[in-house]
């Protein structure tokens, strides 16, 4: 085996950085889903082009969209790197990455109060379109909860099982 | 593995499934959108008007505002709705006596249309029929107007306001256009 | 355009499996959905929304203690010997020793390397003939 590969493979060996490599590229995906992504699409929403006619999103409610989906995707992220540089079924982990579900959920129901689960579009010198997507929301918050439950019950079993976690975790190495 | 672990995983998959099948929904929904808006012949507006809508006498008088829709997209399209708001801006003769005329508008229909739910694929070919008795206008206003409009000049019938609703994408979509001073069509007065 | 917009028979089964699979399934996951939004409804009264420094703040504690936590305590200690609960004597934690301790222990092993004139003057001194 080359030199560099042996240093890294030495260097992953180490728990700490493994954990931390983990947490920043976990941290850096959840930053580029739930800030960067929506904050390019929302700006090109910002003039859209439909058979020739503009479409126009109104500038306050721009910057409402932005404002929650910086805010929560902030907490997301960051909750994101705790959980993801704790021990694989750490009890840790277990806590945050229920709390990152629920952020989550705020998340995604925060699109609400920026307004856009009811997207207004104006046509230029038409009308307006106006699409409402509170069911579909609601739909995938129901899913949500589900996950909320899924994630519940793996902190019980990581609390409960936390001997064998270990005694597993160690047989790995 | 833990029994524990197996009970996560099967759930961790209907999940996925479920939040798998969401995403697809919504892509294909906003794909559908495309797929009919793209193509300006999957909508189709046109008004047909037999009779004489200013002689009080004439019974042929009808007003049909016919539409073309084809569902090119996946899903069905449910609950549609349109809604319509009348009017007809007529030039009126020498208004002011100094020999210039006026544009004056009427309102003339307010009423709204359901139609039956429409089937990915299918066309639906609906109209909404407009009577006499139907009109918001009586004889009177009908008989002045027809004394003092310009011949010359076309009738304008606009759409003040035309809304259009419905949902997509089993109803986890619902859409609402509004359009607002629209130029339906013209006629001559015959 | 590069390509034409067309409906696809693929894509025309697919949504009609995902309809199928909705159709069963949404019945319960709409109310879940309406409930939980309840909740957050008035949870969310509580986030402040005007200032976003507050978040930052947050993020950044957040990310310092990870780093804190997860370096102090990494996870490495395992248990060597597994019992089912309720008999927990016999345990023994063994730390794993990190790559420092192991290159320590095998230096230990490896015997000092000597210059050759330590050498010769050891063997000097031991064939210096005694004084009678």
């Amino acid at each position: 085996m080359s030199f560099s590969k042996e240093k890294i493979k030495k260097t992953l060996e180490n728990a700490k950085i493994k954990n931390m490599i983990r947490g920043v590229i976990f941290a850096t995906i959840y930053i580029i889903t739930t800030i960067v992504i929506p904050f390019l699409t929302f700006s090109w929403v910002m003039s859209l082009e439909i058979e020739g006619v503009d479409l126009e999103l109104y500038q306050d409610r721009y910057n409402q969209i932005i404002f929650f989906v910086l805010a929560f995707g902030l907490l997301i992220s960051g909750t994101a790197f705790f959980a993801y540089s704790s021990p694989s079924q750490s009890i840790r982990r277990g806590v945050f990455s229920l709390i990152q579900i629920i952020l989550n959920c705020f998340y995604l129901w925060s699109y609400k109060f920026s307004g856009a689960l009811e997207l207004e579009l104006v046509l230029v010198d038409m009308g307006v379109v106006t699409i409402d997507l509170a069911q579909m929301i609601l739909t995938y918050m129901g899913i949500y909860f589900l996950v909320v439950i899924l994630k519940t019950y793996d902190l019980v079993d990581f609390i409960v099982n936390r001997n064998k976690i270990k005694y597993e975790r160690g047989k790995k190495r | 593995m833990r029994y524990s672990r197996i009970a996560r995983l099967i759930m961790r998959i209907f999940l996925l499934l479920l939040a798998s099948t969401m995403s697809l929904v919504s892509f294909l929904g906003g794909y559908s959108a495309l797929l009919i808006l793209g193509d300006e012949k999957n909508i189709d507006l046109n008004v047909d008007m037999t009779g004489n809508m200013l002689n009080t006498n004439d019974t042929t008088f009808e007003l049909k505002i016919g539409f073309k829709f084809d569902n090119k997209g996946y899903f069905d399209l449910e609950d549609l709705k349109i809604e319509l708001e009348l009017s007809m801006v007529y030039e009126y003769f020498n208004y002011s006596g100094d020999g210039k005329n006026k544009p004056i508008g009427v309102s003339l229909y307010e009423g709204k249309k359901t139609f039956k739910t429409v089937e990915n694929g299918e066309k639906l070919k609906g109209s909404i029929s407009i009577e006499r008795a139907d009109l918001e206008i009586t004889d009177a206003i009908a008989s002045d107007i027809y004394n003092h409009i310009d011949p010359r000049k076309d009738i304008i019938f606009m759409g003040d306001r035309i809304a259009i609703s419905g949902k997509y994408s089993l109803g986890l979509i619902s859409f609402n256009v509004e359009i607002e001073d629209y130029e339906i069509e013209s006629f001559k007065i015959s | 355009m590069f390509f034409q917009l067309e409906n696809s028979p693929f894509w025309q089964a697919i949504a009609d499996i995902m309809s199928f699979i909705l159709n069963v399934f949404r019945p319960i996951v709409q109310p879940i959905g309406t409930v939980l939004v309840l909740i957050i409804n008035f949870l969310l009264n509580f986030f402040p929304s005007e200032n976003i420094t507050i978040y930052v703040v947050i993020f950044c504690v957040l990310v310092g203690s990870a780093i804190f936590v997860n370096c102090k305590w990494p996870g490495d200690v395992y248990l060597s010997v597994y019992k089912k609960e309720g008999d927990k004597s016999s345990e023994v934690k063994e730390k794993k020793p990190s790559i420092v301790e192991y290159l320590d222990k095998k230096a230990e092993k490896k015997p000092e390397a000597k210059f050759p004139e330590e050498i010769e003057a050891t063997n000097d001194s031991e064939e210096e003939e005694p004084n009678l």
